[in-house]
C-alpha cells in the first residue's frame, strides 16, 4: 500500500511541474502585459518600461519562471504587483474560506447524493426512482449561482434564515461560522450530489444484478444484509471513480458562488487578480488550486485499494 | 469534466421499449427537447424582428416594473425589456457553445488522432500534455486564459474549449485504438493508402461514435460555463444582452423584482437541460 503512495506521489510531481509551466505561459498571452495594465491607458513607453524592470518583466520568459518556481519551492509566492503583499499571506487569508465551503459542499453532495443513488437503485422504475432521477436531471442543468440567487432571495432576503453573504471566520464562534457558509455549501453541493446520485445508482444496479448478488439472494441472505454489506460496498468504487471529477467540479462552481455571496476566498481573489493582471496571485490561486487537486486525486487512487482489495495487487 | 455513461440506463431502456408508458413519455421529452432548440435557434436568428423592443431602449420613467401586458417577464432597473434582452441572449450563448465545441474538436480530435495511431513516446508526451491540461478545472483555466487576453464571449469560449479539448483527446484516442487492429485496416495498408487518409478516412469516422454523446454533454457544460463567465464579466460585455451577464445586474434588484432574476435563469436550465436530453437520445441510438 505505501509502495503505491509512493509511486503515485513520483507521478504527480512531472504533471504538477508541467501545470506550473502552462499557468506561467497562459499569463505570458497577455498583450502588452501586465505593465500596460497597471500603468493606466495614458502611460509613457518610458514609464511603462520602468515598471517592467522593477516588476522584473523585462527578464527573458524562462529566467522569470526559473526565478518564480525557486521562490515558490521556498514558499515565497512573489507580491502582488498592485498593493505588494507577499502572495503567501493572502492566500493564507482566502484558502480557509474556499476550503470550508467546498469541504463542507463535498460532505453534503456525498451524504445526500450517495444514499438517493443507492434507494433509487434498490425501488428501480418506482415513482421515487424516477423522482429522483429527475431532481438529478435537474441539478446538473441548473447554473449554481442562480440557484445562489434565488437561495439568497428566500432565506436570506424574504424569511431572514441566514446570512445573505459574508464571511465569519471560525474564531467569531463556530455558529456565526457555520451561518455564513452554510447557504454557499449547500449550493455549491447541488451538482455534485446530482453526479454522486447518478453514479451511486449505476454502481448499485451492477451491483445487484451481479452474479454474487444472485448467489446471496439464493443462499437465503437477508434483503438488508445484501443491499448494506454487499452492494454498497462494490457500488462505491464508480463514486469514488468521480470524486476527482466532483473535486474539480466544486473547485470551478466555488468561484462563482463565492462571487454571488461576496466570499474573500480564492474564487474572488482569482477573478480580482486575472481581471486586474495581477500575475503572481493569480499564479498562486492557481498552484494551490492544482496542489489541492492533485491531492484529491492521489486520495481516489489510495482509495481504490481500500475498497477493492483487488487493484492492490497492480 | 466527462460523467461516465451509466450502464444501468441501457438495462432501463430495454425494459421501456417504445410503445410502454415510460417509452412515451421519453419520446415526448425528446420531441419538447428538439422543440426547444430549435426555438432557440430561431429565436437567435430573428431576434431582431421577434423581440417586442429594442434590447438597449431605455424607459427610465417605468424601471423595475414587473410582469405587465406591455412588458411580459416586466423592465430592469434602466427600464429596458426584460424579454427582448432574453430573446437576444439566445445569440450569445449559442454561439458560445458552438464556438467552445468548435474549439475543443478542433484541437482534442487530432490531438487524440496522433496520439492513437502512432502511440509510442508520441503518445506518452501527448497524453502527459492532455493530463496536465486536465488538472486545471475548466472553470478556472478559462477565468486565468480570458483574464489575460482580455474578456469576450469568443475568447473565453475559446479558453473554454481549450480547457475540455483533452478530454475530446482522450476519447478520440481510445477510438483509434479500438480500430487500430481491425482488418479493415489493415486492407487499407495491402492497397498502399498512405497514414493520413488511412486515419482520415477511415479511422476517423469509425471512432467519432462515442464523441457524438459527449460533445452534446460538453455543449451543455459550455451554456452553463458561458452564462457564468458572462455572469463574472469575462464574457459578453455589458450593456450588449446575455443571460449570464443580466443575472448579474437583477440580481442587485432582486427584492424589488424578482421575475427578472427568474427568467434568464430558468431559460439557461431548460436548455441545458433540453441539450442534455438531445445527448441521451444519440447515446440510445448507438
Amino acid at each position: 500500500m505505501l509502495r503505491i503512495i509512493g509511486r503515485r506521489l513520483v507521478q504527480l510531481v512531472p504533471t504538477a511541474l508541467l501545470a506550473t509551466i502552462v499557468t506561467f505561459a497562459l499569463l505570458q498571452l497577455s498583450p502588452g502585459g501586465p505593465a500596460t495594465t497597471i500603468a493606466g491607458p495614458d502611460a509613457s513607453p518610458e514609464s511603462i518600461a520602468q515598471i517592467e524592470s522593477e516588476l522584473g518583466l523585462d527578464e527573458p520568459v524562462a529566467l522569470q519562471y526559473w526565478n518564480w518556481l525557486t521562490n515558490a519551492l521556498t514558499g515565497d509566492l512573489g507580491s502582488s504587483f498592485i498593493d505588494r503583499a507577499p502572495v503567501t499571506e493572502t492566500l493564507a487569508r482566502a484558502a480557509p474560506v474556499t476550503l470550508e465551503i467546498a469541504g463542507l459542499a463535498l460532505a453534503i453532495a456525498t451524504v445526500v447524493g450517495v444514499p438517493l443513488g443507492v434507494v433509487s437503485a434498490v425501488r428501480r422504475r418506482s415513482v421515487l426512482d424516477e423522482s429522483i432521477r429527475n431532481a438529478s436531471g435537474l441539478g446538473i442543468a441548473v447554473p449554481e449561482f442562480w440557484l445562489a440567487m434565488i437561495a439568497i432571495y428566500l432565506f436570506a432576503l424574504q424569511l431572514g434564515w441566514l446570512p445573505s453573504g459574508g464571511f465569519e471566520p471560525l474564531s467569531d464562534g463556530l455558529g456565526a461560522n457555520l451561518e455564513s457558509v452554510l447557504m454557499p455549501a449547500a449550493v455549491l453541493a447541488t451538482s455534485g450530489a446530482a453526479i454522486l446520485t447518478r453514479q451511486a445508482r449505476s454502481g448499485m444496479i451492477r451491483a445487484l444484478d451481479s452474479k454474487y448478488v444472485l448467489a446471496a439472494r439464493a443462499a437465503g441472505v437477508r434483503p438488508s444484509d445484501i443491499y448494506l454489506k454487499l452492494a454498497v460496498r462494490n457500488s462505491l468504487i464508480p463514486v469514488v471513480t468521480v470524486m476527482g471529477l466532483v473535486a474539480g467540479t466544486l473547485i470551478g462552481g466555488s468561484v462563482l458562488v463565492e462571487r454571488v455571496f461576496v466570499l474573500p476566498g480564492m474564487g474572488s481573489l482569482l477573478i480580482d487578480s486575472a481581471l486586474a493582471k495581477d500575475y503572481p496571485v493569480t499564479q498562486g490561486v492557481m498552484v494551490v488550486l492544482i496542489g489541492l487537486i492533485l491531492v484529491i486525486t492521489l486520495l481516489v487512487d489510495v482509495s481504490y485499494g481500500l475498497l477493492d482489495p483487488r487493484t492492490r495487487r497492480s | 469534466m466527462s460523467v461516465e455513461p451509466a450502464a444501468a440506463g441501457d438495462v432501463d431502456r430495454l425494459l421501456a421499449p417504445r410503445g410502454t408508458r415510460t417509452g412515451r413519455r421519453r419520446s415526448a421529452g425528446l420531441v419538447l427537447a428538439i422543440g426547444f432548440l430549435a426555438l432557440l435557434v430561431l429565436v437567435a436568428v430573428a431576434a431582431t424582428w421577434i423581440a417586442p423592443y429594442v434590447p438597449s431602449a431605455q424607459d427610465l420613467d417605468d424601471r423595475l416594473s414587473g410582469p405587465t401586458p406591455e412588458h411580459l417577464l416586466g423592465t430592469d432597473y434602466l427600464g429596458r425589456d426584460v424579454l427582448s434582452r432574453l430573446l437576444h441572449g439566445a445569440r450569445p450563448a449559442l454561439i458560445g457553445a458552438v464556438v467552445a465545441v468548435v474549439v475543443s474538436c478542433a484541437l482534442g480530435v487530432p490531438w487524440g488522432l496522433l496520439a492513437g495511431y502512432y502511440g509510442g513516446w508520441a503518445d506518452s508526451a501527448l497524453m502527459r500534455l492532455a493530463d496536465t491540461v486536465l488538472v486545471f478545472p475548466s472553470l478556472v483555466f478559462a477565468i486565468a486564459i480570458t483574464g489575460s487576453i482580455g474578456a469576450g464571449i469568443v475568447t473565453s469560449m475559446a479558453a473554454f474549449g481549450l480547457a475540455i479539448s483533452p478530454s475530446i483527446a482522450r476519447l478520440v484516442r481510445a477510438g483509434v485504438i479500438g480500430e487500430l487492429h481491425k482488418d479493415y485496416v489493415q486492407i487499407t495498408r495491402m492497397y498502399g493508402c498512405s497514414a493520413g487518409s488511412r486515419l482520415v478516412r477511415h479511422i476517423l469516422p469509425n471512432s467519432l461514435e462515442p464523441l457524438a454523446v459527449q460533445v452534446t454533454i460538453y455543449a451543455g457544460i459550455a451554456v452553463l460555463a458561458q452564462a457564468g463567465l458572462d455572469f463574472l464579466g469575462l464574457g459578453v460585455q455589458i450593456p450588449e444582452p446575455s443571460w449570464g451577464a443580466d443575472l448579474s445586474q437583477a440580481f442587485t434588484y432582486i427584492l424589488v423584482d424578482p421575475a427578472a432574476t427568474l427568467a434568464p435563469g430558468i431559460t439557461i436550465m431548460l436548455t441545458v437541460l433540453a441539450i442534455y436530453r438531445v445527448g441521451d437520445a444519440i447515446r440510445d441510438r448507438l
